[in-house]
């Protein structure tokens, strides 16, 4: 799978950094070092992986070869040299004059958000320009021409359409490829692409590794590439570098990597991503014993529809959309139901009608009646739990609204609900800001399971989360699950969780249902081609 | 093209309405204009005919689209503490309004966007401290102390103006500057507080945006990050905020015109308050009302014009 690693070695050196090491300024005046002596090389052509988990400093590595550190950053190093000169300054306006020639010329760089990186009140053609004016001097046909081809080149189809567009009128995954379109319009010998992927779907991931595979081949580009998904790297680099806590752990070929992890670490943060299916058909066995005996729907719908009404001028007729087209299901007791899909395809909105968050247009749902009700946990736990806020509150006020437990009795339950989720008590009295997104989540969790519901409703609960985190997260819903006979209906577009994770699995396109079935027999069998792309994509950046 | 007939139309309704209210205030006021007209001696016969023959007797839509009528038509009755017509009243009061309100936009303009520019830059580093007091004090000072002061210092002291010696911007165009200078500074010199603190903040959250990041790994410097990327995405917010400080000082500045004894219509509105002088009241407060909603419009052009995002509601 991998390239012949030991090409890079003969060639030429393109990027050297030595002993970098990165820290920011504390309140208290002291220093948080958040890269550590970090040294590598990168040769032309040579595509270097680098993965860790948030906070290991990947990313700050990538911004200080790029020059683009935040101004309260500190680095040194004995050596950070591209192309044989030397990146170190000591004068500011050296710096930046040697920054903005190399820059979009020869060296260029893309970002996880394609949906923030582009200037929303520019259109696509001026931003395209813009690195041809800093850095070349065509004729306004000329640079016409080659912008057009860029945009070609990175796949998009009626470029000449796009130049007059805006960044909101496209899609993330076009998005992205404007970026690197943008990126590589000056032929670069480097490309640092910083989690280029994560914020996008499966199948798009697939699409944009790839086309950076195919430009670097042919451009023989150099390639960092930065990414907490394993998948993705064992796929795409000849090398690989392994960070935690701003500190390389691991280096070497992918392959090499990949085959005899040396680190613990990495073992780790591998085991983490390639989920057994076997452990899987062992927990299947043993709630199938279950199943048998409660079979009572919990949850019931049939043919139902949302439609939207789009905004439309008063003058015309109003269009609709529709989001979920007559989409009939049955979830029981104790049952783990998986909806997968691309996003766009409705099954958000699914579940926000479950929640009653979204009026149903048409069909009917039952949802068994307790008192918590449905709950619900959403995909962000930065921006979903009140910032104002301690964690003790947010707890508490389910109960408040829904109970009449005294306080002393609301504290205990919020003490033994923090217990549950694996949370210190000590957490109560913290903001939401103080703590990790494991932690949030888990308080999400926390407050959605504190009035004992039924069914809780889960919308991509640990695709803003890294992989380690990610399997923490899991393993305390199944348990969870397991202890309390809870019923989830479980969003994601994650095959390889939705694969741990579900009994059943519904698969969802432009609003209809399109297969459902038990998860082993769905992702086994898959009927539909369309499902079988989508697990088809999942495994080739998967095992 | 759509979008200009819908939000053209919106505004015409909005003023409807808006007229509507202020003629319906003034309809539940208890005052009833023959009498008032009459005097306390007249008779009930006396009454009756005047308000056969000023129409007060017709029904309430009907007085209400005359109504509208003589005020397209700049015809809003007479002001009963002067005896001349309002039209001609404000004729007289608006060039001063008018003038005192441009002359003062224009400082808080010439003022406030090359200092928020400048504070935006130099975020971060030191210094910054004293020129946020500066902004600080700037709002934090009420427009007729400054007034005041000003006057003190430059009218008294070094008799740079003559306090109250108002020319018409038609007679001496550069004595009206020199004269306006003053009442300008003390109705600028608060808002420009708040515009510079206002700017300065859109540029910060600006400069801070991921697209920043893809300008500078483009290779763009500073200078041009800040000209060509930021100012404009940072412009939006501002341009709101200066069209409401437009509306604001449009519809005249009482205390400022009563410190400098500008016979504007600030003035005029609270003589004729504080002398039941309804038609003339009536007339400035659709005046203002107008002024806000052409503005609000005009605002709204502005930022569909700056972003594009907003062109697709």
């Amino acid at each position: 799978m991998t390239k012949d690693a030991t090409k890079g070695k003969n060639s030429k050196v393109l990027l050297s950094v030595r002993d970098l090491c990165i820290s920011f300024p504390r309140p208290d005046r002291s220093n948080k070092m958040v890269v550590d002596h970090v040294s590598f090389t990168l040769s032309e052509g040579e595509i270097l992986g680098v993965a860790g988990e948030s906070g290991s400093g990947k990313s700050m590595t990538a911004l200080a070869v790029m020059g683009l550190l935040p101004e309260n950053a500190k680095y040194e190093a004995s050596e950070l040299s591209f192309l044989g000169q030397s990146l170190l300054f000591s004068n500011r306006k050296k710096e930046e004059e040697v920054r903005c020639r190399l820059s979009g010329s020869e060296m260029a760089m893309i970002f996880q958000e394609p949906l923030t990186s582009l200037n929303p009140v520019q259109t696509i053609g001026t931003q395209m320009e813009e690195p041809l004016l800093l850095h070349a001097g065509q004729a306004k046909e000329a640079r016409r021409e080659l912008i057009l081809e860029a945009l070609a080149s990175a796949g998009l189809r009626n470029p000449s359409e796009l130049l007059n567009q805006y960044p909101h009128q496209l899609s993330g995954g076009m998005r992205q490829r404007v970026m690197i379109a943008m990126a590589l319009i000056n032929g670069p010998k480097l490309l640092i692409a910083d989690e280029p992927t994560t914020a996008l779907d499966v199948v798009i991931e697939q699409e944009i590794v790839e086309l950076i595979r195919t430009l670097a081949k042919e451009r023989q580009l150099s390639v960092i590439f930065i990414s907490h998904n394993l998948n993705v790297l064992q796929k795409l680099c000849d090398r690989l570098i392994v960070m935690k806590d701003g500190k390389i752990v691991e280096e070497g070929s992918t392959e090499q990597v990949f085959s005899t992890p040396v680190q613990d670490y990495t073992k780790k943060l591998m085991s983490a991503v390639v989920s057994g299916p076997k452990e899987r058909a062992k927990e299947n066995a043993e709630k199938e014993t279950k199943e048998s005996t409660e079979t009572e729907a919990v949850l019931r719908m049939e043919e139902l529809s949302v439609i939207f009404r789009k905004k439309t001028s008063m003058f015309h007729a109003p269009l609709y959309k529709t989001a979920v087209n007559k989409v009939s299901l049955s979830v029981g007791r104790g049952e783990i139901f998986g909806i997968v899909g691309e996003s766009g395809c409705g099954k958000s909105t699914l579940l926000k009608t479950i929640a009653g968050l979204q009026k149903a247009s048409d069909g009917t749902l039952s949802v068994s009646q307790t008192e918590a009700g449905v709950q619900m946990v959403f995909q962000d736990p930065y921006t979903s739990l009140n910032p104002a806020k301690k964690v003790g509150w947010i707890l508490e006020e389910p109960l408040r609204l829904h109970t009449k437990l005294t306080k002393q009795e609301r504290k205990e339950r919020v003490l033994s609900m923090l217990a549950e989720t694996e949370l210190l008590p000590e957490i109560a009295g913290r903001h939401i800001s103080e703590l990790s997104g494991g932690q949030r989540q888990r308080v999400a969790i926390a407050a959605a399971l504190i009035l004992n519901p039924e069914l809780v409703l889960l919308d991509e609960p640990v695709s803003a989360l890294d992989v380690t985190v990610q399997a923490q997260i899991l393993a305390l819903l199944l348990r969870l699950q397991r202890e309390h006979g809870l019923t989830y209906v479980f969003v994601s577009h994650d095959m390889a969780v939705v694969r741990k994770l579900c009994d059943t699995v519904m698969v969802m396109k432009d609003g209809r249902m399109i297969e459902c079935g038990p998860a082993e027999q769905v992702f086994l069998n898959p009927k539909e081609d369309y499902t079988k792309k989508l697990i088809g994509s999942a495994k080739e950046s998967g095992k | 093209m759509r979008y200009w007939v819908k939000k053209t139309a919106a505004l015409l309704v909005t003023l409807l309405v808006a007229a509507f209210l202020t003629f319906l205030a003034f309809e539940v006021i208890p005052s009833d204009a023959a009498m008032t007209k009459l005097g306390l001696d007249a008779t009930e016969e006396e009454i009756q005919a005047l308000r056969e023959q000023l129409g007060l007797n017709r029904p309430l839509p009907l007085r209400y689209l005359s109504f509208l009528a003589d005020a397209v038509r700049g015809d809003f009755g007479n002001s009963t503490q002067y005896g001349r017509s309002v039209g001609e009243l404000l004729g007289g009061r608006m060039p001063v309004t008018l003038g005192l309100a441009f002359y003062s936009f224009f400082l808080i303009v010439a003022v406030s966007l090359p200092l928020g520019i400048l504070s935006a830059r130099k975020h971060g580093s030191h210094g910054n401290g004293g020129f946020a007091l500066l902004t600080q004090l700037m709002m934090a000072v009420p427009p007729f102390f400054l007034g005041m002061i000003l006057t003190l210092v430059f009218g008294i002291i070094f008799k740079v103006f003559t306090p109250g010696a108002y020319v018409p911007a038609g007679e001496d165009f550069f004595g009206f500057l020199g004269f306006m200078l003053f009442p300008a500074l003390s109705v600028a010199i608060p808002k420009i507080g708040m515009t510079v603190r206002f700017l300065q903040n859109s540029l910060n959250e600006q400069l801070t945006a991921d697209y920043v990041r893809t300008a500078k790994s483009k290779g763009c410097n500073r200078r041009r990050v800040l000209w060509g990327h930021v100012l404009r995405n940072a412009l939006v917010p501002v341009v709101t905020f200066l069209s409401m400080v437009m509306a604001e000082i449009l519809a005249g500045s009482i205390v400022i015109e009563q410190v400098f004894n500008l016979s504007g219509v600030g003035r005029l509105l609270a003589v004729s308050i504080s002398h039941r002088d309804y038609p003339v009241v009536r007339a400035i407060i659709l005046y203002a009302t107008t002024v806000v909603i052409l503005l609000n419009y005009l605002s709204d052009i502005a930022c569909r014009m700056l972003d594009p995002r907003i062109r697709q509601i």
